[in-house]
């Protein structure tokens, strides 16, 4: 079991011992939670590596008052947010290798074909704005309107967004059940 | 399968779930640049390990006064006068003088802190960055312009930052440039020594935020900004507080790296235009936010007719639309404020608020 209060302390002086103890400790957590809210994993990765800069050197505000790992999951919701949002205002969107990378991440989890990796594609496959909104509502437990201030667009937005991205995985997972029929 | 069915599937599916980054990830994170900087800063500033460098800087203080102090001596037997061989000039858009005092202040502080600065960032042994901060220095000196023959010990200070063999080069140069570049017939400001100014650049800035700022290196062979522009200018508007890199292609032929600070700041008072005091909890009061501290605040609201309606000096009192207890109607009201920013200057705004009910 690590010492919580030791490593806060340790990442807090700049140790690395202690940033790379607490990396360890949450890597694959938080990991999860960057899977969800990005297209790929090279996407995730690198959410992930913004997140953990920003949690070593924000660290220092951490008071301790809440849970640590409540607290490193909030910084890396936000850091995947404030990624969706930058691409949505570069006006980034899927290019050519992009398209391939996520082909091949299809591929993969279709050959192994347990429910979790199975959904996972599902999510990774929406658009990213049904994505973020369809994460932070259903898994994260966010509302509505903390939602649309996240995303900066209304309520009434976030609740279209949310629909939308709930018909599409529907439509997914009856596909996939109709044609899993098919193959018996 | 309904659409809450669908929410309930993925949210228990995805509660627990957790995933394997990839090995390099860490080696990624642990090399960051920032981070880098970070954990150097900290280290710095915790409290043992600050007085062993301060102990250590002092010894190599010394033992550089100790070897520098006869060529410095030589220098000036041979009349050759030591000058600053960075020299700035501040350029900051807005041309109000609240402004102008408030980036002299910055970097009056900026340069107070300069030494413990410099030892900071040093561990990176960017030389760009410790010229930069040899040249606030020597800004410092080229501005009180009799003090020049002293600029040695200055320079000695800020030596430890550097190894010392680059500090005594850079602290020899402008007494051994010999041949004439073209560099040299330029018009040099601050000085009348033709082998004082190679290279110009900006110097350390503070603006007010999403203003205009132009940064500039002169006589440089090569421009390239760490942001990807390759020009002699950089026109910026920032909203936070960043250091801008740039390399560059110094006159007699060596690359360095210069960086560039620029501070910003929220000034002036935000006065919000509307508000609604129907008591719902948002923007039920007509009041103004200060983002820096001031004082003699006055904030008097009319009506229209020319009757003072409310009057406070308490920023944090706003209006909230009632006047002798009595809901004032929809409409426009005008206010006047006036205050007292904190570096002593009034300033008096009046302007137009629209009730909505």
């Amino acid at each position: 079991m690590i010492n919580e209060k030791e490593i806060i302390e340790g990442c807090k002086a700049g140790k690395e011992k202690y940033q790379k103890m607490l990396y360890q400790h949450f890597s694959s957590t938080l990991m999860g939670i960057c899977m969800r809210y990005a297209k790929n994993t090279m996407e995730a990765e690198d959410i992930l590596h913004d997140s953990f800069i920003k949690i070593f050197v924000k660290i220092s505000s951490f008071r301790g008052e809440g849970a640590l790992e409540a607290w490193v999951r909030q910084v890396t919701v936000n850091t995947a947010i404030n990624a969706y949002r930058k691409k949505v205002a570069t006006g980034y969107d899927l290019d050519i290798d992009e398209l391939e990378e996520s082909i091949k991440d299809v591929k993969v989890s279709t050959t192994d074909k347990t429910t979790l990796n199975l959904l996972l594609t599902f999510i990774n496959e929406l658009p990213d704005g049904y994505r973020a909104a369809f994460n932070l509502y259903e898994i994260d437990g966010y509302s509505h309107k903390e939602i649309a201030e996240m995303l900066g667009c209304t309520p009434v937005t976030v609740r279209t967004q949310l629909h939308k991205a709930k018909l599409a995985l529907k439509k997914k997972i009856e596909t996939h059940l109709k044609n899993d029929l098919e193959v018996l | 399968m309904k659409e809450k069915e669908i929410g309930e599937l993925f949210k228990e599916t995805f509660k627990d779930f957790k995933a394997q980054p990839s090995d390099e990830l860490w080696t990624k994170i642990s090399e960051n640049k920032n981070l880098k900087a970070y954990n150097v800063r900290k280290k710095f500033l915790n409290p043992k390990t600050l007085s062993f460098t301060i102990g250590s800087v002092g010894l190599f203080v010394a033992a550089l006064f100790y070897f520098i102090s006869p060529e410095t001596k030589l220098i000036n037997q041979e009349q050759h006068p030591v000058t600053p061989e960075y020299l700035q000039t501040t350029l900051i858009d807005k041309d109000s003088a609240c402004l102008n005092i408030q980036a002299a202040m910055k970097t009056e502080e900026n340069n107070h802190v300069a030494t413990s600065k410099t030892r900071v960032i040093s561990t990176d042994t960017k030389s760009g960055e410790i010229t930069h901060q040899n040249s606030s220095v020597n800004k410092d000196i080229a501005d009180d312009s009799q003090m020049l023959p002293s600029t040695p010990v200055s320079i000695t200070m800020i030596a430890p930052s550097t190894s010392q063999d680059e500090a005594i080069e850079e602290f020899i140069k402008p007494a051994n440039l010999n041949k004439p570049t073209e560099s040299n017939l330029l018009p040099i400001p601050f000085s009348g020594d033709p082998h004082s100014a190679l290279l110009q650049y900006s110097r350390d800035t503070a603006v007010c935020k999403n203003s205009k700022v132009v940064l500039f290196v002169k006589n440089s062979l090569n421009v390239q900004w760490q942001i990807g522009v390759q020009a002699t200018t950089l026109e910026i508007y920032p909203e936070e507080s960043a250091i801008y890199y740039v390399d560059v292609l110094k006159p007699d032929g060596k690359d360095t790296t210069l960086a560039i600070r620029v501070d910003v700041f929220d000034c002036g008072l935000y006065i919000p235009n509307a508000f609604t005091p129907n008591g719902d909890g948002i923007n039920d009061q007509f009041k103004v936010e200060a983002p820096m501290d001031i004082t003699n605040f006055t904030l008097s609201i009319f009506e229209t007719s020319g009757r003072l309606i409310f009057n406070t000096h308490n920023i944090n009192k706003g209006w909230d639309g009632t006047y002798e207890g009595k809901k004032s109607p929809s409409g426009a009201y005008l206010y006047i404020i006036t205050y007292t920013d904190r570096i002593g200057e009034k300033h008096y705004e009046k302007g137009q608020i629209v009730l909505y009910r």
